[in-house]
């Protein structure tokens, strides 16, 4: 009966339906657009600046900053090519980072410096943005390229001298001189505001050794990043070496998407009460309408707790019909606007906008489907409490 | 008019009676309604108002008896009352053999199911299910009643009221005398002891309503169903063949066809239109 009537009833099921899969839609939507968000800010995070993973001596993560020359890794170590042999590994970069000063035009200041593999760190930084110049290219020395923020400050654009002051392993002072090359911006403003990029040799040879102190690697795929970690550190001994993921280099993401999270959490949760009272209401008048269909059914036979069950049931069905129509227009809705993409401003403490897309996450579909079917139970149970409470006359009395 | 009782009628009846009703020529059963010193109260805000007061009936099986009376008289009220979708303030009320006062809501669900068919003045079909659908409703709740004898009994009582071509019309398809005679299937399907119409030929035009009531007269002396109506309209009161007059909730004159004639019992509290 309860299908009989859901299926034969087109207005009222279409008014049902309708609050359902809007509300469906939109908790699809909204969840796709949320994870591409969390996945575009990880993936700026990765591709600009921390890779998937690094790998370190062991003791850098505490004491690296101030004095990253104690914890140099051989060029020629075995564990390089272990870790290029781990699944889903992409590639394997050297970088070697270390602090000091830059000069230009008479100003002096504090900088982060990382020498790299230009053409590997290219092929990683498809989240740095070149705003004047060019790259850093395989086989040239004595260029740099300089974050926005520190460019900035020292006025300095790509043709100009850039000096780089460093106090080596042996505690002399060292300076040389670089080309800029180029300025680029990456998803932080914090590390553009002090960052130097530069070919790896140029490194060594302004600090006098060899060596790197972070193996960055990058991943086929994000999400093997925590077992690929784990992975690394159990294969090559904790004893010896660290092993952080960008996650946890990255703490500020973890705050963001926590703020995030809350927000949005915050918005499903009142998209299930919207649905709720969207449905009840819908069932409610349905209900008032239906009294003397009600008291009809008791009249012949039926408990009053046959009708409540009719209505929650019919709800049931409900909630799971909208539901299915909803993740589906959500999927065709998300397709559609992924097509064109969303415009977005830069994330906080970041720099660069990026493009949104609406992603197609089951686990969201499922909270959709979920959401939706419990939402419009809930919303039958006010009105099945009701009927059960309507003596039979007075529901038939409305027939009169 | 003979001093006749409430009891005595009922006697006279089948010793007196010229008409055919299958009441006459049966072996004595048990009466299908028997009301002893009923009462109905509400409390409407702070007043109480006595929609029955007192009412004693015995309604034999196979009669075609009409329960008359202006609005208000309390027909309802006892028509409620006998198809237990409500219960007497005080006074003992049998259905079936069965006293209604002390069953729970459930235990009446069940038996109005087992014995009671409705006839409402608005027909009450369900409008999203087909002819044969509405009639199959009362029958979907009885475990002893299997699929078959299912489809048996919608067919039967279809072609019974004519209808057995239009099962798969909805309501809305039906005209008011059509949509009537599935909703009087509908009532027969369940084999009731008893079927109860309330004003049933209010909503039909003159003609129409004088086919559908020669209609449950035919079904009521084939079958011997009884059948109970609350109404004012003289159609039905020229086709029962007993009748119960009701004025403020009191039962003021019980009546007996007997060939072209009622025989009339007053009761002892007053005389119909009378103030007692």
């Amino acid at each position: 009966m309860a299908w009989r009537n859901v299926t034969r009833q087109y207005a009222r099921t279409a008014t049902a339906l309708g609050a359902v899969s809007l509300g469906v839609a939109a908790i699809v939507i909204a969840g796709g657009f949320v994870h591409d968000v969390y996945e575009q800010f990880g993936e700026a995070i990765i591709h600009s600046q921390y890779g998937h993973i690094q790998i370190y001596r062991k003791g850098y993560a505490a004491k690296g900053t101030q004095r990253p020359l104690d914890y140099l890794i051989d060029p020629r170590a075995p564990m390089l090519n272990r870790v290029k042999q781990f699944e889903g590994v992409v590639s394997v970069l050297a970088r070697l980072r270390f602090v000091g000063t830059a000069s230009a035009g008479g100003a002096d200041l504090p900088i982060v410096a990382e020498g790299v593999q230009p053409d590997l760190e290219n092929r990683l930084g498809t989240f740095v943005h070149l705003l004047e110049g060019r790259l850093l290219r395989a086989g040239e020395r004595e260029t740099v390229i300089v974050g926005d923020g520190l460019a900035k400050a020292l006025r300095v654009h790509p043709g100009m001298v850039l000096t780089l002051n460093v106090v080596s392993r042996e505690g002399a002072l060292n300076s040389l001189e670089f080309v800029t090359v180029g300025i680029f911006r990456s998803h932080s403003k914090e590390f553009d505001a002090r960052a130097v990029r530069l070919p790896i040799e140029s490194a060594r040879d302004l600090l006098g050794s060899s060596g790197q102190n972070e193996i960055v690697v990058e991943l086929r795929d994000t999400r093997a990043t925590e077992i690929t970690a784990a992975e690394a550190l159990a294969a090559l001994g904790p004893e010896d070496y660290e092993v952080r993921t960008w996650r946890e280099l990255a703490d500020f993401y973890g705050k963001t998407i926590q703020l995030f999270d809350r927000q949005f959490g915050f918005l499903q949760g009142l998209l299930l009460l919207l649905i709720a009272l969207s449905v009840s209401s819908t069932i409610n008048a349905s209900t008032f309408e239906r009294l003397p269909e009600f008291g009809t059914m008791i009249a012949l036979g039926d408990t009053r707790r046959d009708v409540s069950q009719l209505i929650v049931t019919e709800c049931v069905i409900l909630g799971i019909l909208g539901s299915v129509i909803g993740v589906c227009a959500g999927i065709a809705l998300a397709l559609s606007i992924s097509a064109i993409g969303i415009e977005m401003p830069p994330p906080p403490n970041t720099e660069v906008g990026y493009v949104a897309r609406i992603q197609i996450v089951p686990v969201v579909l499922l909270a959709g489907v979920f959401v939706g079917s419990v939402a419009a139970t809930l919303g039958g149970l006010a009105p099945a409490m009701k009927i059960a409470r309507t003596s039979p006359v007075e529901a038939l009395g409305r027939a009169l | 008019m003979n001093a006749l009782t409430p009891n005595t009628i009922h006697q006279d009846a089948d010793r007196a009676a010229t008409d055919d009703s299958p009441a006459a020529s049966r072996p004595t059963r048990p009466p299908v309604v028997q009301a002893e010193s009923v009462t109905k109260t509400y409390r409407l805000g702070t007043q109480t108002v006595s929609a029955l007061q007192k009412v004693d009936l015995r309604i034999d099986e196979g009669v075609f008896l009409a329960i008359a009376g202006p609005s208000g008289s309390g027909k309802s009220t006892l028509l409620n009352m006998i198809g237990c979708i409500d219960t007497p303030s005080s006074g003992r009320l049998l259905i079936d053999g069965e006293d209604i006062a002390s069953r729970t809501p459930d235990q009446l669900a069940g038996l109005r199911r087992r014995s009671i068919g409705f006839i409402f003045q608005t027909f009450n079909l369900f409008p999203v299910l087909t002819a044969a659908e509405n009639v199959e409703y009362p029958l979907l709740r009885r475990n002893d009643i299997m699929a078959e004898e299912r489809r048996r009994r919608v067919e039967r009582y279809l072609a019974m009221v004519g209808l057995g071509k239009f099962g798969t019309h909805r309501p809305n398809q039906l005209s008011g005398g059509q949509r009537q005679r599935v909703a009087i299937a509908r009532a027969l399907a369940n084999h009731p002891r008893i079927v109860l119409a309330d004003e049933p030929t209010a909503n039909l035009d003159h003609k129409t309503g004088k086919r559908i009531l020669r209609l449950m007269r035919s079904i009521n002396r084939r079958t011997g169903t009884t059948f109970v109506f609350s109404t004012h309209d003289q159609k039905v009161l020229d086709m029962a063949d007993r009748r119960v007059d009701l004025e403020d909730g009191e039962v003021v004159r019980l009546g007996i066809r007997v060939g072209e004639n009622w025989v009339f019992a007053t009761t002892r509290s007053r005389e119909p239109g009378g103030t007692g």
